[in-house]
């Protein structure tokens, strides 16, 4: 990587860019690290948009990542998918910066390709992106703001590593960024949601009818989410439609009435066209040079704007929505196009879009307090630290469709991102969107079914179930109560390729797991032992293919879209502790070697 | 009173015990003695084994009185252990997880090889009682585990049967159902089968393809799927009825002290229920003359075992 047309190094570096000076220094920290200071060295305020730091010549494959929840994390050749680009040069769900699609493609956050990763470490002021154009990469920062006269400002810490093994650095990677945010606590959560069976026509009878069979099915939900369908209109929170004539609150207390986290979807950045809020309140909206609102998005057939979050009067709205809510006794909320919050552009404090974001999200992280946050369409490294799981693929669909990999609703697409992003776990519980076990009203093959289930239990991630409840055959519910029983590991995704992975589980509530997931249209033979120096070898050992039970021969076949699961077992050693009752009587506790007394909590009532 | 009393009539041993009249009934999960730190476990566990508090057989048996010369009685000498399968409370062998059951396999291999070092001990007979149809105390899953001073009366008749019979009748059994449709399930190293002369309707017979006695004799292939075979049995029974089955699961492992070398180690599940609400009693034919009715065809109750869903 060349720094200002120098190869990289340690020291310290600084060179005039127009009205700036930019610092940077380098030192060597498992690579190198560079901490980049901009200063604005003119008499006047200036206004600072993108900015170029590096640039280095990549391989011809790379890892590239979008900014956002749903955007891809894949391996691609640029100069194959380039002609594509360009038509998101306007769209701002792809980046905060789209007219770079014009003549590039954007990686956000971070880049590998055969040899080297480089990655920003957090977006706390800027939004950090590698540009991919004419086999170069430039290495670029979009400030959005203005700098007064000789202001400086430290922006976002750069990591670059030579790398032998990508999986091992995107961890260490994790690491960084973790340590360079702070994290909220959290673990993952199993919950049933509205989407993916109702879409948005819930009703406040059918969300009803769903949480009573809730208690039919016996499984234990620790959450009921309400999904997009109850407002009034995007921006309209509070208001509910007339399919929920007793609102809100109501429905929270039924919800909590059955031991459950009553959730909530909402798109708090996010105001509509026909909403009270945007014809009310114009002054709470994102405004292009000329004071002109700026669409955002176009969804539900509307325009849809985005909330200014600098500006306090909103940021006070915002902060009612949120603890209004909790105060009808809602714990989750599912919070959504969270992108909207970011776009470029002029709000009513001169700051950059990344800090105009993270003030929204303080303020309903801060509002919410000891609840869950789950993000989605969020901007990722600013979210850190604001969420308490994220989702990391675009949405799910109960078909495949392989095709369209920009963001659009596909099992595969977000299948994949769940895997090439589970190392994202270390800041967040990443949120593979919803499974859904039903066999009728899907066209998902049985094998992709396996995928959409087992893949999201296996990463342990948030496992939240979208069917329709009362229509799941007996085959179905034991599917899922099979998949649970997969969870609570700690998964390692080997990449092998962008469509074929290996997931490495350890101390899943089934022990250990390795499972080979082929994406691909092609049939894939795997030697199970060419992964061995990913799993430890076990006393008496052997490998039973789930769920058929038989044993795995060392070499296995695996249909397209599909996933081979394999048990990795040995002889078990257990503890055993004597003890004496008061009374003369003896008794021995054994415990298994992963027991950490919460392993085997069942998924039933 | 406690104390072992020989029936001359029928050469059997009885077992007076007025201690088990003690024990609690099906208490609501608030005041369960087997969750952890509320009465019989101290603290968090994740199995144990214990002596019951309410034994039959206890190794410290209270001095026994002669009795009549008609009578013969003896100390009851044995131990009587409650086998805690985990401490999730609404947990159960169809919902556990096979590496939990799995580990059960392992604590009665570990309990089965300790109380075969007493030589006192003749018999050692794992088993669990699952629902209040067969007299089940508790609903924490949970199993027990008799070691007899004597050969129990159906053991005996089982010794007996192996002796006349040229080669190993579960051997031939597993041969002959094979080529049935009464397979329930199928495994690596286990079978589990409605046999051709079930007692009960969905009796289910759990035979290792090898010719092993003990649970001491079992690979840790094999162990882990005989887990997985009792998680299937157990699954397919709640799926039957869409409820908890009720069942006795009973153990046979060979006779120690000696050992009985050609003993094909098994499981029965000894169901009561006939179908969803009616239950056969062990009623007077069954249990006078031990000749049983099964209302039944078991090649019927193989096929619905068969085709009932499981979670595995």
């Amino acid at each position: 990587m060349n720094l200002f047309g120098k190869p990289l190094d340690y020291g310290v570096r600084k060179r005039k860019v127009g009205y700036l000076e930019v610092s940077l220094s380098i030192t060597q920290k498992d690579g190198y690290e560079i901490e980049i200071e901009i200063e604005n060295t003119t008499e006047d305020s200036k206004f600072i948009g993108d900015l170029k730091i590096g640039d280095f010549e990549p391989s011809e494959k790379i890892l590239m990542n979008n900014y956002q929840s749903w955007g891809p994390c894949t391996f691609v050749k640029p100069s194959e998918i380039i002609k594509s680009m360009h038509e998101l040069s306007d769209n701002f769900a792809a980046s905060p910066v789209p007219w770079e699609f014009k003549d590039g493609l954007i990686s956000d956050y971070f880049i590998a390709d055969d040899k080297t990763f480089a990655g920003f470490l957090s977006s706390k002021v800027t939004h950090p992106y590698f540009k991919w154009h004419d086999g170069m990469v430039d290495v670029k920062i979009y400030v959005g703001k203005h700098l007064k006269p000789h202001e400086k400002i430290k922006v976002e810490t750069l990591w670059v590593k030579d790398f032998s093994k990508l999986e091992e650095t995107l961890e260490l990677y994790a690491k960084k960024v973790a340590n360079s945010n702070t994290i909220k606590k959290f673990r993952p959560l199993f919950g049933w949601e509205s989407w993916y069976s109702y879409y948005l026509n819930i009703s406040q009878d059918s969300i009803i009818g769903e949480l009573d069979r809730t208690s039919e099915i016996g499984m234990k939900y620790e959450v009921f989410q309400i999904d997009d369908g109850y407002e009034k209109d995007i921006g309209d929170w509070l208001e509910t439609n007339e399919k929920f004539p007793e609102g809100l609150e109501f429905l929270s207390k039924k919800i909590k009435k059955s031991n459950m986290m009553a959730g909530i979807w909402t798109a708090p950045f996010s105001i509509s066209e026909t909403s009270s809020i945007f014809k009310y309140h114009k002054d709470f909206l994102v405004k292009d040079e000329n004071g002109i609102p700026i669409v955002a998005y176009e969804n539900w057939n509307k325009k849809i704007y985005a909330l200014d979050t600098s500006n306090p009067d909103a940021l006070f709205w915002l902060g009612e929505i949120f603890s209004t809510l909790k105060g009808y006794g809602y714990e989750f909320f599912k919070i959504d196009f969270l992108f909207a919050g970011m776009i470029p552009g002029k709000r009513f404090l001169d700051v950059t879009p990344v800090e105009a974001y993270r003030m929204g999200m303080k303020k309903i992280a801060d509002t919410v307090g000891n609840t869950h946050v789950l993000g989605c369409g969020a901007p990722l490294l600013p979210s850190i630290g604001y969420v308490d799981s994220m989702r990391i693929g675009c949405d799910t669909a109960p078909e495949w469709r392989g095709e369209l990999d920009m963001g659009v609703s596909s099992a595969k697409f977000s299948i994949r991102n769940a895997l090439t992003r589970n190392f994202m776990n270390a800041w967040w519980v990443n949120d593979p969107d919803c499974v859904m076990v039903r066999s009728s009203d899907t066209n998902l093959t049985n094998s992709e079914r396996m995928i959409n289930i087992y893949i999201p239990a296996l990463l342990n991630g948030q496992f939240l179930e979208s069917d329709f409840l009362g229509k799941l055959s007996d085959d179905d519910l034991h599917l899922l109560r099979g998949a649970f029983n997969f969870r609570n590991g700690i998964s390692k995704v080997i990449l092998l390729d962008k469509e074929r992975y290996a997931v490495v589980t350890k101390k899943s509530i089934n022990g250990d797991i390795i499972s080979f997931v082929n994406l691909s249209d092609f049939e894939w033979k795997v030697e199970i032992e060419n992964y061995r120096p990913f799993f430890d070898e076990k006393v008496d050992e052997f490998f039973v293919l789930y769920p058929s039970m038989k044993h795995a021969k060392n070499e296995i076949k695996i249909v397209p879209h599909a996933v081979a699961i394999i048990m990795h077992r040995g002889k078990r050693n257990l503890r055993r502790d004597d003890e004496k009752e008061d009374d003369g009587r003896d008794i021995h506790y054994y415990w298994g070697e992963e027991y950490d007394g919460t392993s085997t909590q069942s998924y039933n009532r | 009173m406690m104390e072992l009393r020989h029936n001359p009539i029928t050469d059997e041993w009885i077992i007076i015990s007025s201690e088990t009249q003690k024990r609690p009934v099906l208490p609501q999960k608030e005041a369960c003695p087997l969750c952890p730190g509320v009465l019989e476990m101290k603290h968090d566990y994740d199995l144990t084994a214990f002596d019951n508090r309410y034994p039959a057989l206890r190794l410290d048996p209270p001095e026994i009185s002669k009795p009549d010369p008609a009578f013969e009685n003896a100390p009851s000498y044995g131990k009587c252990e409650v086998i805690m399968f985990t401490s999730d409370h609404n947990s159960s062998l169809s919902r556990m997880p096979i590496g939990q059951i799995e580990k059960l396999v392992y604590v009665w291999e570990d309990r089965t090889r300790d109380l075969m070092k007493y030589e006192k001990i003749k018999y050692i007979f794992p088993f669990e009682n699952r629902g209040k149809e067969v007299g089940a105390s508790q609903i924490h899953p949970h199993g027990q585990l008799y070691a007899f001073p004597f050969i129990p009366k159906r053991i005996q008749s089982m010794i007996d049967a192996i002796g006349k019979y040229k080669g190993c009748a579960i051997c031939d059994v597993i041969k002959a159902e094979e080529k049935t449709e009464n397979i329930v399930y199928d495994g690596e190293h286990f079978i589990a089968l409605v046999p051709y002369f079930a007692r009960f309707p969905y009796e289910v017979h759990v035979y290792p393809r090898r010719h092993i006695s003990f649970f001491t004799e079992m690979t840790p292939s094999e162990k882990f799927d005989l887990a997985v075979t009792l998680k299937v049995v157990t699954s397919k029974y709640d799926s039957l009825f869409d409820n908890e089955f009720p069942y006795m699961m009973e153990i046979f492992q060979s006779p120690v002290n000696p050992v009985m070398k050609n003993f094909h180690f098994h499981i029965e599940f000894n169901p009561p229920k006939r179908d969803k609400v009616n239950v056969k009693w062990m009623a007077s034919v069954e249990t006078g003359t031990w000749a049983f009715i099964n209302p039944l065809t078991p090649s019927d109750a193989a096929k619905s075992l068969k085709n009932a869903s499981y979670t595995i």
